[in-house]
């Protein structure tokens, strides 16, 4: 509901898509383009997905999905465990409908 | 069909976005930054900007410190001599599980977001009611429950906001507990041929064809945060996800991200400084400061509950107009009041 008034506009908005930060583990043997493509065929089948980032290094990733998707997709990330032959392993970090909630994460704050 | 129905269901957020002038009498920025408390990570972004002046680099710098001890007794921050020392005012703000809550015999109230059980109590106590009352029952109470009826012990972020005294009182003070200091992490970066969102700051929900809305420019910015590609296709197989239009591309920008426990007054002065960035005349049309709170922490803003979830997200951002107009975007999530 958006109401305006003077100098002040304030508003919710309905929050359509979500946004996932998740590591593999084991699938070092996949280069970049091909775990895109295969990560987003894997759940592409049913619910059209993004990946909008890869990083080779860390084996992490941020995925897009529709609200609507989102427990298909956790659920279907959490029970994965074997790909064309070789075992994986999904592990999910973060999830928010926030895109800049995932650019920092206060768990990750290493004191020691 | 009511499992399906389910399965479709995610917990829910809130966004809240508002405009004003920084120049308002009635503006709510300082009050909201001031008592947002604690505050894991800051970013800001200027577009057209190759260099850092140096009034920001210093604050960037000067952040820190903060402070991590490790198993420190709850009873040692109701001690007089620690209220005297560092608390002007305020509230310990204990978010327990249920066993805890009863094991403490200590009155507090149940969370807001229980469900049908409650797993989870608050109890508040006011520092500054306590020392003056040190011969109260309620003091006595206290102490005796942090003391022998359920010692509970934590590791502790702490950060000091101090004017006159020597930093040095905070490590000798918990000298009796491996105090160590720590500096914020600061990373900074330049990108080039950025293409960034057009704005106009009389249009919170954007115009066609003219100007961006305040949530497009929010998933924007964590996408550069996030180091996302900006220019995919629409039919491209691997993400469609793309910079919102109108834009522009600029053809450098400057990004500042600081980690650690920062303080809320640190962060006034930052916004306050950025605010001074157009006080000269520059290319920029608008810069942005990000702010967010730790996942953990029992509060967001005030004394309003703060609860994990599935995410724990409660933060802010300003995008600071070059005419002094800004927007304020709050975000909280599912187990959160209302950004105020």
């Amino acid at each position: 509901m958006l109401t305006h008034g003077g100098g002040w506009v304030k508003g919710t908005w309905n929050l359509p898509v979500h946004f996932f930060a998740i590591s593999y583990e084991s699938i070092h043997f996949l280069n970049k383009k091909k775990t895109q493509k295969e990560l987003t065929g894997l759940v592409d089948a049913a619910l059209p997905l993004d990946v909008l980032t890869y990083e080779e290094k860390t084996l992490s990733a941020i995925l897009r999905i529709c609200s609507s998707g989102l427990v298909k997709l956790w659920s279907s990330l959490t029970l994965l465990g074997s790909y064309k032959g070789k075992k994986c392993a999904f592990r999910v970090i973060q999830v928010s409908p926030f895109l800049l909630a995932l650019s920092g994460n206060s768990r990750e704050l290493v004191l020691d | 069909m009511a499992t399906l129905r389910r399965l479709r269901e995610t917990p829910r957020h809130l966004l809240v976005c508002e405009k004003s002038n920084f120049g308002h009498d009635k503006s709510r920025h300082r009050h909201l930054v001031e008592t947002h408390y604690h505050n894991y990570r800051v970013s800001f972004l200027i577009p057209e900007c190759g260099i850092l002046s140096k009034e920001l680099k210093n604050l960037v710098m000067e952040t820190g410190p903060y402070y991590f001890v490790k198993n420190l007794p709850l009873h040692e921050l109701i001690s007089q001599e620690f209220i005297n020392t560092f608390v002007k005012k305020g509230k310990l703000i204990l978010s327990l599980d249920k066993d805890t809550y009863e094991e403490s015999g200590l009155q507090g109230h149940p969370s807001q977001y229980s469900g049908r059980k409650i797993m989870k109590f608050i109890i508040s106590i006011d520092l500054m009611d306590l020392s003056f009352n040190l011969d109260s029952k309620k003091y006595e109470r206290i102490s005796w429950s942090f003391k022998e009826k359920k010692p509970l012990k934590f590791d502790f972020l702490l950060g000091w906001h101090h004017t006159g005294m020597e930093e040095s009182v905070m490590m000798s003070y918990f000298s009796n507990y491996q105090i160590q200091e720590h500096q914020p992490k600061v990373s900074l970066s330049t990108v080039r041929d950025l293409q960034c969102p057009v704005l106009q700051s009389g249009e919170l929900g954007g115009t066609p064809e003219m100007s961006c809305s305040a949530l497009e420019l929010f998933d924007w910015l964590g996408a550069i945060f996030s180091n996302a590609s900006l220019n995919n296709e629409p039919n491209n197989f691997i993400s469609t996800y793309c910079c919102p239009q109108p834009s522009t591309v600029v053809a450098k920008a400057y990004l500042c991200t600081v980690t650690g426990f920062i303080l809320p007054e640190k962060i006034r002065l930052l916004l306050d400084q950025l605010c001074h960035y157009f006080d000269e005349p520059k290319l920029a049309p608008w810069v942005t400061l990000s702010v967010q709170g730790f996942a953990d922490s029992p509060v967001s803003w005030r004394e309003n509950e703060h609860g994990f979830r599935k995410g724990g997200e409660h933060l802010y951002n300003f995008v600071i107009f070059n005419n002094q107009d800004y927007w304020l975007q709050m975000a909280v999530g599912a187990n959160d009041d209302c950004p105020p």
